[in-house]
């Protein structure tokens, strides 16, 4: 229950129980906010609170306050056009219908609420930044299971050739959020068993120099790919002899260190030693080998992070991360590898200077000021490579960094989007590739991160700069290569351009990430734009607001019609049972109508006569031809939206376009703030409290008095409190 | 018929030399047990892409009309489709299964754990599906086994599929969020499933005998992190701990099957590491026969392609199950019908051969078969795009699972007139038979078939 208290610190109220607290807090405030609606008489959606008392033992009242949790969390009601509850009020209400479900042994739902990452916007967006909480932060102690990208940076294969690495753990966590949440991820017999079938296999395969068939393609056709096994293991596998105690030794010492993350101690290592030796007596070498490896590979500070706060407790009752866990906490805060990879980690940790906040404070900086050089993972190939390749470095290199922006924008997703129409000029791999190379870039430069984000012009995909582009490097690549191969890069060079030509267009207003081909493709459908996802994104990651869940029986599907326009399509969601949900997101996304389903900018929307049905997509050289015979006709589109709930009202207001939409977000208060709470749950691993207020309003000030650094957002973060203390 | 000894290893082509005792040891385990049959009851999935186009597996001669009646007809009054005609001699013993929908999984291509779940889940699995429960309701040493020939590797979504090591194809789950894994390399599937009681280079006897003492290993290391950590977090480790319980468990029993495992394991041949993509699948249903053969286990779901497989051995060299959903002409020339005709009938002829094999070993008074049913459908309900309003079956065996399937063509009425079922109704009816507890329905139930009575199980099957 020790999250629970996270909240109860607000309201120490006086000794008052059960009913009488109802009578004297809770009944006054339904009276004066809700039973207007919701008394004997009108009842509205079924629902009397007029006759609901704090009997949570009472089948009819638990699920009426279960309704009215619901609604008050999501901030439904009281309808907006109805006098409101301050943010306490209604916190207050929150906390006692919390309360009386645990008492009710519905004390799981309450807690999944709390630690899920989907319930992450749940909390008061107001109490949290209006600075009347003075509680001081901490994260509860914790084991952490290892991350799938941690398992890939702790190097398990040395050789891995033409396919992905076996990455053994995945996350329980919706692929549409941020992913790695500490209270999330267990390891149980499933994970165990997947676990151990990967590694068994890693293992196996590393204990011999393999031969794998050749590719089906390229200059290697059907050459067959020898990989080589791993020195250290050869060594025992494939010797006839017992190996001697230092050859055993020095394998599980390096091993250890690779699963573990830090040297062993003399106790461990006797064990381990002992463990290796009885194996290989019993099994042979290499059957020992392998059962050692997965003691190693398999044990419990392999799988899980410590971070138990080991330090002396303070007059809070908080302990600061020992110096150790600090180093594995700033190393898997930027990066996948461990601490001992990261030079200003170790020499700090060396040097006895991992103590204070300072201290962390001292090493960020200097992470952040060195960089990381670009990963070569995930980048294209293709015409967009150079936008990404150089020798720079720079912060937003960092892995984590690249996957906090991934996770927050979700623009991955598009290359797993499939469309029916006809394919886009660039591979998917680029559609993921070339956002990469520009949120990077801005991060870098380290200015009104959040704004240029959401509102740079250069994510445009100009068609007269792409063929610029691929002009220069064209030209730089005959000045590097022999005269005889120039007829063969002409070649290639021209078929890049015609593609170019024929299927780019010169955009005009694109803006930022939110514009972006992979960001639209990743929230749309087959062959459809999504307004619904599109505007559910906007409410949820820009606004922090909270979108009510489908409710039961409710079929949502609006009807697949390609002979009707999208705003046609959506008259089904104008009913009022639907509108009440959909008015929080569906006018955020519309103006996305703006773009085509594939992410281009709308030229026109053209219905075909002959097929009777709106053309999804159509190449230029095909839509001047339609229109020329009388088979398509032009038909007007409308890209008008609205933005509400900011409560700036410089902000909130009918939308004109996507340009305006987001322009108009860029400059929100709260739009900045949603973005560091979602920073906070990424670095955290956790959703945030009402006592985690300090530290969001700490980094939201480190960002604004610093211009707009992201650098600033993280190190104030990652030396908060709620970083380094554990309770 | 039932064969000799000699012919049934011979046909079985697995090279043991001579019939285990390992229907014997069932029977034993079953009297141990205290069930009243005798037999456990198995299952095996066969999982395609694509959709299963009831028309294609639709015996010749009969009209559906507009489909708004229940057919209930006798298989043996008409002819199986082409495509299905190795099922021939299994006429009487298997039943074809139409007109129940599942609209409400949806997915792209596929309904991923909702074709088996009955819950909306494309992304990771929001409930247990009817294979995993099934494996905990007949357990064996591998409460379930799956085979996929690729899928994506464990933890990555979006990247590419692989073909050597552990996959999840996101069909099977053991509950919410708890994905099953498939295996997809014959050769690690091969070691995993026979390896205790075979002398292997890697992965064989010598290396299981260890395993007690790397789960007492593991055991004594969390115990010693347990000392150093609170309460609450020592919850998280109970959970590892726990783990190693349950895998020693498993351990002793598949120590107590040592005989059986070591006269059934196939012979290891190249076959288990052909990387044509068909020989691949075909080596799956063999492993997947000695399994259940020698009591390994007794459900197991096998993934029998995936949208970008390219069949090369019937010269879709360049032509992917995915391009052929979309119409493209095959390398050969093939039409979409033609090609997916193609692919089907392979597919049936792997179910007819693994139905063959279990009818070769008798069981009881009758033999293998009648103990296991096999389930051949596709994850995405009748077609490549599709609506799921129909979701055709093909079921094989299976005799003793107390269901009224023998010889019969079974069709609802289409969706949404009266009399329509879901697969709901259908997972529900094999659910009960099968020793699961009375439900009202399994998974979700579909909000447009509101005004429907979709409670229970399918009446027209069950006994």
């Amino acid at each position: 229950m020790r999250c629970f208290g996270l909240l109860f610190f607000l309201f120490s109220l006086a000794p008052a129980r059960g009913d009488e607290v109802f009578r004297k807090d809770i009944l006054p405030m339904l009276q004066e906010y809700c039973f207007d609606c919701h008394d004997e008489d009108t009842q509205k959606g079924d629902l009397s609170l007029h006759r609901t008392g704090p009997d949570f033992s009472n089948k009819t009242d638990l699920a009426n306050w279960e309704l009215v949790l619901e609604q008050l969390e999501i901030v439904q009601m009281p309808p907006s056009k109805k006098k409101q509850p301050s943010a306490v009020e209604r916190a207050r209400v929150i906390e006692w219908i919390q309360e009386g479900l645990i008492k009710a042994g519905k004390g799981f739902a309450v807690q999944a609420r709390l630690l899920l990452p989907e319930y992450g916007n749940r909390i008061s967006h107001e109490l949290l930044f209006d600075g009347s909480i003075d509680e001081v932060p901490f994260t509860p102690a914790r084991l952490w299971r290892m991350s799938p990208h941690v398992y890939r940076g702790k190097r398990y294969q040395s050789n891995v050739s033409g396919g992905i690495e076996a990455e053994p753990v995945s996350y329980v966590s919706k692929s549409s959020g941020i992913r790695d949440y500490a209270d999330q991820e267990i390891m149980d017999e499933s994970g165990f068993l997947a676990l151990r079938m990967a590694f068994s296999d890693i293992i196996a395969s590393q204990m011999h120099d393999r031969e794998l068939p050749g590719l089906s393609y390229g200059p290697n056709k059907d050459k067959p790919i020898r990989i080589a096994g791993k020195e250290s293991f050869k060594a025992i596998s494939e010797s006839d002899e017992v190996p001697d105690d230092n050859v055993m030794g020095e394998l599980i010492r390096e091993e250890f260190e690779r699963a573990c993350g830090r040297a062993m101690t003399e106790e461990e290592f006797a064990r381990y030693l002992a463990f290796m030796k009885f194996n290989v007596k019993e099994g042979g070498n290499e059957a020992g080998l392998k059962v050692t490896l997965l003691g190693i590979y398999l044990s419990s500070e392999a799988v899980y992070r410590l971070e138990l706060g080991r330090g002396e407790p303070d007059e809070h009752g908080r302990s600061m991360l020992s110096p150790q866990e600090i180093a594995f906490a700033l190393a898997y805060a930027l990066t996948d590898s461990p601490p001992a990879r990261n030079r200003f980690i170790k020499e700090a940790l060396d040097g006895n200077k991992l103590q204070s906040k300072a201290d962390v404070e001292r090493v960020l900086r200097l992470m952040i000021a060195d960089g990381s050089p670009p990963i070569r993972k995930n980048l294209p190939a293709s015409m967009f490579h150079a936008m990404i390749q150089s020798a720079e470095r720079g912060y937003g290199y960092y892995p984590r960094v690249v996957r906090f922006f991934e996770e927050f924008f979700q623009y991955p997703k598009a290359a797993g989007t499939f469309k029916d129409s006809p394919g886009a000029p660039v591979g998917s791999r680029a559609l993921v590739g070339a956002p990469q190379g520009h949120i990077v870039r801005i991060v870098n430069e380290d200015r009104h991160v959040f704004e240029e984000l959401l509102t740079s012009p250069r994510f445009n995909m100009n068609k007269t700069e792409m063929i610029g582009m691929l002009e220069r490097r064209h030209a730089e690549k005959l000045k590097s290569t022999p005269k005889e191969q120039h007829p063969q890069l002409e070649e290639k060079h021209l078929k890049m351009l015609k593609r170019a030509e024929k299927d780019l267009n010169d955009d005009t207003f694109r803006s930022g990430m939110l514009h972006d081909q992979s960001w639209l493709i990743a929230h749309s459908t087959n062959d459809q734009n999504d307004p619904v996802h599109r505007g559910i994104w906007v409410r949820e990651r820009l606004l922090a607001g909270n979108v009510p869940a489908l409710p039961i029986g409710v079929d949502a599907n609006v009807p697949e019609a390609h002979d009707k326009t999208l705003r046609q399509r959506f008259e089904v969601t104008q009913k009022a049972e639907c509108w009440r949900c959909h008015k929080t997101f569906e006018p955020l996304g519309m103006p996305f109508e703006s773009f085509t389903d594939r992410g281009w900018v709308r030229t026109g929307m053209f219905y075909n006569t002959k097929k009777k049905i709106f053309q999804t997509e159509l190449k230029n050289d095909q839509m001047e031809a339609g229109l020329k015979k009388g088979e398509l006709v032009k038909y007007p589109w409308d890209t008008t939206g609205e933005i509400t709930g900011t409560g700036e009202p410089e902000i909130d207001g009918p939308v004109k376009d996507a340009s305006d939409l987001v322009h108009r977000l860029a400059k929100s208060t709260r739009v900045r703030q949603s973005i560091i709470r979602h920073a906070f749950r990424f670095w955290m691993g956790r959703n945030e409290t009402l006592s985690d207020s300090q530290t969001l309003i700490a980094a939201d000030k480190a960002y604004v008095a610093s211009d707009g650094k992201f650098s600033e957002v993280l190190v104030s973060l990652l030396s908060s409190d709620s970083f380094l203390y554990r309770k | 018929m039932h064969l000799t000894r000699r012919e049934f290893a011979k046909g079985l082509g697995l090279g043991a030399g001579s019939f285990a005792l390992s229907p014997l040891l069932h029977q034993m385990e079953a009297h141990a047990a205290g069930r009243a049959e005798g037999f456990p009851r198995r299952f095996v999935f066969v999982v395609k892409s694509s959709g299963l186009t009831p028309e294609g597996i639709r015996p010749e001669g009969i009209e559906v009309g507009d489909g708004s009646r229940l057919l209930d007809l006798k298989l043996k009054d008409y002819d199986l489709p082409p495509t299905l005609r190795s099922l021939d001699p299994l006429k009487d013993e298997m039943m074809i299964l139409e007109g129940l929908s599942g609209c409400n999984f949806q997915g792209n291509h596929s309904s991923y754990y909702g074709a088996l779940s009955c819950h909306h889940s494309p992304e990771k699995p929001a409930a247990a599906t009817l294979d995993c429960m099934l494996g905990k309701l007949n357990p064996a040493p591998f409460k379930n086994y799956g085979f996929s020939p690729n899928g994506h590797s464990i933890g990555n979504n979006y990247g590419p599929t692989v073909q050597d090591t552990a996959v999840f194809p996101r069909i099977s789950a053991y509950g919410q969020n708890k994905p099953m894994p498939y295996q997809a390399s014959a050769e690690k599937a091969y070691r995993q499933l026979f390896g205790s009681a075979l002398d292997l280079k890697t992965g064989g006897q010598r290396e299981f005998a260890l395993n007690a003492n790397l789960l007492d290993f593991l055991k004594d290391d969390a115990k010693r992190l347990a000392k150093r950590i609170s309460q609450e977090e020592r919850e998280k480790l109970d959970h590892y701990l726990a783990a190693f319980d349950s895998v020693r468990a498993r351990n002793v029993k598949l120590e107590g099957m040592q005989e059986a495992i070591s006269k059934n394991a196939p012979e290891f041949s190249n076959q288990y590491t052909s990387t044509v993509f068909t020989d691949r699948v075909s080596v799956f249903f063999d492993l997947a026969s000695a399994a259940l053969i020698t009591g390994l286990t007794n459900t197991i779901s096998i993934r029998a392609d995936w949208l970008s497989v390219k069949y090369a051995t019937f010269g879709f060299k360049r032509t992917s199950v995915h391009d052929i959903g979309h119409q493209k002409v095959t390398d050969n020339g093939l039409k979409r019908a033609a090609a997916r005709d193609v692919i089907r009938k392979f597919q049936v002829e792997q179910v007819a051969k693994l139905a063959k094999r279990l009818k070769s070993v008798p069981e009881g008074d009758g033999t293998m078969l009648d103990n296991t049913m096999i389930i051949y459908f596709s994850d995405t309900g009748e077609a490549h795009h599709s609506q799921r309003r129909e979701w055709p079956f093909v079921v094989v065996g299976g005799q003793g699972h107390k269901m009224k399937m023998a010889g019969r063509y079974l069709r609802y009425p289409k969706y949404a007139q009266e009399g329509h079922k879901t697969i709901g109704n259908w997972y529900n009816t094999i659910l009960q038979a099968n020793g699961g507890p009375r439900r009202e329905h399994f998974g979700q139930l579909d909000a447009k078939l509101k005004d429907l009575d979709l409670r229970g199980p399918l009446s027209e099957l069950t006994v």
